[in-house]
C-alpha cells in the first residue's frame, strides 16, 4: 500500500469488522425493501394475467428483462477482474476492492439468473429446459455456463471469507450477537493452520485460473444468443469481444461506485485510498476506450457499407427515434467518463464516483439499446401489424420488476457487507505485516 | 341591389347544373353493362364431356364473373324438349354442365352439336345468347422409341358419318405435368396433326424428376378449338427419374431434436463441463481436506 503508516491489528479490526446500520443504512435498506416488494408485485400481476401486462410483442419480444440480464451478466465479470486477473498478475493494491468485487459478482449473478426467469412468462417451464434441453442451443449454454459461474462466483467469496470468519467469531464481543450463530456455522473450522492455509491459498489459485475462461464464456455464450441470430445489428462476429469488453468496463465502473459508497459511508478512508481510485482510473480510461474501439467497429462499419436491411437500423440509432438513447449511452457511458478520468484531477474520488456512476448509467441504456431497436426493425417485411409493434416502451410492471431486480441486487450486496467485511480483514493485516517488516 | 342580383344567377346557374347532373345519372343508371356468355365444350380423357358457361363482365378492363343471373342451357335448338339444365350463376361466374342420359339418343345419333346458352336479362344486363359448336373427337397418346430418341405420338380423329376419321391441322399442346403447371416435353409450345391426324413428338426433357417410381405424366390438349374444343388425355410414363431425397432430419445436426446433437458438440460441451465441474468437485474435496484439518486442532 502506497500509504506507509502502519495499522495496528486492533484498529484495522476494529474498523473493518461489519458495523450496525446507522439512520442513513436502514433507511437505504427500506427503500431497497419497498422497490424490491414493488417489483414483486408486479410480477405476481404478471404471473397472474400473463405477459400481456408488458408491452412486449411480436417483435419486440425481448424488452427490458432481456437488457437488464445482460447488464446484469456484464456487472457480474468485476468478480473475475478484479479477484482473479489482479491475482494472478500480483497487483498488490488489489486487497481492499477485491470483496467489494466479490459480493457485485455474486449479487449480479443471482439476479441475473432471477430476471432471465421472470422474462419466461411461465416460470414452471424451467424444468423442461433440463428435461427437454437440446445442447445445440446457444440458451442452453447461457442456462449452463451462468449457474457454474454463480458456483464459482460464491465458492470464491465463501473461500476468502475463512479467515476473516475466524476473526469475527473471535471478536463477537465487538460486532454483537446477531450473525455469531452464522459465522461459527460457516467458519468454526478455519484455525488458520499452516497446512489450512496451503490448502486454502492453492484454491484459490485455482478458482481465479477457472474463473477467467468461464467469465469469458459467460458474457460471449450471451452475445451468442444475439449473434447467432441473424437480424440487423446482431449479424456480427465481433459481438463476443464487443459484449466482454463492454462487462469489463461496467463492472469497473460498478466497482469504483462501490468503494466510494463504502469508503464513505464506512469511514474507510485509510483502506481504500486515493491511489486506489488513482489506479482503478487509470483501468477504467482503457476499458473505456477499448469498449469505444468495439463500438466503433461495431457500428462505424455497417454504417459506412449502409446495406439495405441494416440502414434503418442503423438510421434509427444515430439520427431517429433511438438517436437521443444511443448518443446519450455513448456520451454518458464513454467518452465523457474518459474524459473526465484522463486528468489527475479526475481521478480523485469524488470525480470518479460520477464517471462511474456516468459509465454504469451508460452501461445500462446501451444494453437497451442492443436487444430493443434491432427487434424493432426485422429482416423480413412486416406484414398486418398494428402500429404499435412497430414501437416499444416498457409497462409500468417492466419498470417496476426491472428495477425491482436491481433494488434486490443492491440489497443483496447491502446485506452481505452488514453481515461480512466489505475489505478482507486477514489479507489487510498480513498486508500491513509485510509493510511493517519492510 | 347589384349583389342581389349576382347572387340570383348564382342560384339560377346551380339550380341548372343540378338537374343536368341529375339527368346524367338517371341516363347512366339505365345504360345496362355487357355480357360475356361463353359456352366452351371439354372432354377429359375421352369420358364424359361437359359444357362450360361463363357468365363474365368487364369491369375496370377485367373480366368478373356475374352472379344471380338465370341461364338456360340447350342442346342444338331453344325448345323446352332441348333443356339441359338451368342455373342461377354464383359470383365466380363459371358452370358446369353434364350433358343428361335423357339425351343419350340425340347424342349417340349425331358427330356434330350446337350448345345455346341464354342468359335472362336484369336490372344490369339485357338478355344475352352465347354459342358453341363442337364436332365429336377423341385424343389418343402414345409413346414410341427410335434409336435413343423417346417421341411422343397423339392421333386425333374425329367423328364423321358414324367413323372415326383423322382430323388434320389440329393445333394440340403435348407436355408433362408438374405440381404447378405443364411442362413442353420439347422446344416447341404446340404441334399440328398432318393428314393423318398425327403428331410425333421428340421427348427433350431427360432427367426430369418423377414421382417415387420415376414415373411422369404425359398429357396432350387442345385448347378452345373452334371444331372440338377442349379436348385432354393423358399417360403415365417410366420417363423420369426417381427422386433421391437426402433426408437430414434425423440425422446428428444443429438443428435436430435434443436426442440427435453432434457428437463434436457433445464432446466439446461434455468435456468442457467435466473440466470445470471436475476442478469444482476437486475443490470442494479441498474445502472438506480443510474442515477435516480444522477437527484435529484443538
Amino acid at each position: 500500500m502506497e500509504n506507509q503508516n502502519i495499522l495496528s491489528a486492533d484498529k484495522v479490526i476494529h474498523d473493518l469488522l461489519p458495523q450496525k446500520f446507522g439512520l442513513r443504512g436502514k433507511l437505504w435498506t427500506a427503500t431497497l425493501i419497498i422497490i424490491c416488494l414493488i417489483g414483486a408485485y408486479a410480477y405476481f400481476l404478471q404471473l397472474k394475467n400473463g405477459l400481456v401486462v408488458t408491452n412486449m410483442g411480436d417483435y419486440a419480444s425481448w424488452g427490458i428483462y432481456i437488457s437488464n440480464f445482460v447488464f446484469f451478466v456484464a456487472i457480474s465479470l468485476v468478480g473475475s477482474l478484479i479477484t482473479a486477473i489482479f491475482r494472478l498478475s500480483d497487483v498488490k493494491w488489489r486487497t481492499p476492492l477485491t470483496r467489494i468485487s466479490e459480493m457485485i459478482a455474486v449479487s449480479a449473478i443471482t439476479f441475473a439468473s432471477l430476471i432471465i426467469i421472470v422474462d419466461m412468462g411461465r416460470p414452471e417451464r424451467l424444468v423442461n429446459l433440463f428435461t427437454h434441453g437440446r445442447l445445440q442451443s446457444p440458451i442452453m449454454w447461457d442456462v449452463i455456463v451462468i449457474g457454474t459461474y454463480f458456483c464459482i462466483s460464491l465458492f470464491l467469496l465463501y473461500i476468502t471469507l475463512l479467515p476473516d470468519l475466524r476473526i469475527m467469531i473471535k471478536a463477537k464481543e465487538m460486532i454483537g450477537k446477531p450473525f455469531a450463530r452464522l459465522y461459527r456455522w460457516l467458519g468454526s473450522y478455519w484455525k488458520g493452520t499452516e497446512a489450512q492455509e496451503k490448502i486454502r491459498n492453492r484454491s484459490i489459485t485455482i478458482l481465479c485460473i477457472i474463473i477467467i475462461p468461464v467469465a469469458f464464456c459467460i458474457h460471449t455464450v450471451t452475445s451468442w444468443l444475439f449473434a447467432t441470430t441473424y437480424r440487423p445489428g446482431w449479424d456480427s462476429t465481433n459481438f463476443g469481444a464487443y459484449f466482454v469488453s463492454g462487462a469489463f468496463l461496467v463492472g469497473a465502473g460498478g466497482v469504483v461506485v462501490a468503494m466510494y459508497v463504502f469508503r464513505h459511508v464506512y469511514k474507510l478512508e485509510e483502506y481504500i485510498t486515493e491511489m486506489h481510485f488513482e489506479k482503478m482510473g487509470r483501468i477504467l480510461v482503457m476499458l473505456a476506450l477499448l469498449y469505444l474501439y468495439f463500438n466503433v467497429n461495431e457500428y462505424l462499419v455497417p454504417a459506412f457499407k449502409m446495406k439495405k436491411p441494416e440502414e434503418v437500423h442503423l438510421t434509427e440509432l444515430f439520427t431517429g427515434e433511438f438517436a437521443p438513447l444511443f448518443w446519450f449511452a455513448i456520451f454518458i457511458g464513454m467518452i465523457i467518463p474518459i474524459i473526465i478520468m484522463l486528468f489527475k484531477k479526475g481521478r480523485k474520488p469524488l470525480p470518479m464516483f460520477i464517471a462511474a456512476v456516468m459509465v454504469v448509467i451508460g452501461a445500462w441504456f446501451k444494453r437497451y439499446l442492443i436487444v430493443t431497436p434491432t427487434l424493432l426493425h426485422p429482416f423480413l417485411p412486416k406484414h398486418d401489424a398494428p402500429e404499435r409493434y412497430s414501437h416499444y416502451f416498457p409497462s409500468w410492471q417492466e419498470w417496476a420488476i426491472a428495477m425491482g431486480s436491481l433494488a434486490g441486487a443492491l440489497l443483496i450486496i447491502t446485506l452481505l457487507a452488514r453481515i461480512f467485511p466489505v475489505i478482507s480483514i486477514y489479507k489487510t493485516l498480513t498486508d500491513e505485516n509485510e509493510n511493517a517488516q519492510k | 341591389m347589384k349583389m342581389l342580383k349576382n347572387k340570383s344567377g348564382f342560384i339560377l346557374l346551380a339550380l341548372l347544373l343540378t338537374g343536368i347532373i341529375c339527368n346524367a345519372q338517371d341516363s347512366s343508371k339505365n345504360e345496362k353493362k355487357e355480357l360475356q356468355l361463353n359456352v366452351s365444350y371439354y372432354q377429359p380423357q375421352n369420358n364424359i364431356p361437359y359444357v362450360l358457361v361463363t357468365t363474365k363482365t368487364k369491369v375496370e378492363r377485367k373480366f368478373i364473373g356475374v352472379k344471380d343471373l338465370k341461364v338456360k342451357v340447350y342442346l342444338n335448338a331453344v325448345t323446352d324438349s332441348n333443356l339441359i339444365q338451368s342455373f342461377q350463376s354464383t359470383k365466380t361466374g363459371e358452370e358446369r354442365i353434364y350433358i343428361s342420359p335423357t339425351f343419350k339418343a340425340a347424342w349417340d345419333a349425331a358427330s356434330s352439336f350446337t350448345f345455346i346458352a341464354i342468359a335472362e336479362a336484369n336490372k344490369e344486363f339485357d338478355e344475352t345468347k352465347g354459342e358453341g359448336q363442337v364436332t365429336k373427337a377423341k385424343l389418343e397418346i402414345d409413346t414410341g422409341r427410335t434409336d435413343e430418341t423417346k417421341n411422343v405420338i397423339v392421333n386425333v380423329k374425329q367423328l364423321q358419318d358414324g367413323e372415326w376419321i383423322p382430323a388434320k391441322d389440329v393445333e394440340i399442346k403435348i407436355a408433362v405435368k408438374r405440381s404447378f403447371g405443364n411442362l413442353p416435353i420439347g422446344d416447341q409450345e404446340t404441334y399440328t396433326t398432318d393428314s393423318t391426324g398425327a403428331v410425333t413428338a421428340e421427348f427433350k426433357r431427360d432427367s426430369l424428376l418423377g414421382d417415387g417410381k420415376g414415373n411422369l405424366v404425359l398429357m396432350a390438349r387442345t385448347e378452345d378449338n373452334e371444331n372440338f374444343g377442349n379436348l385432354f388425355t393423358e399417360k403415365i410414363v417410366n420417363w423420369g427419374s426417381p427422386p433421391v431425397i437426402d433426408n437430414t432430419f434425423n440425422h446428428r445436426s444443429l438443428w435436430a431434436t435434443s436426442s440427435k446433437t453432434p457428437i463434436w458438440l457433445l464432446g466439446l460441451a461434455y468435456s468442457i463441463i467435466a473440466g470445470v465441474w471436475g476442478t469444482m468437485v476437486y475443490l470442494i474435496f479441498q474445502l472438506i481436506r480443510i474442515r477435516n484439518l480444522g477437527k484435529t486442532v484443538t
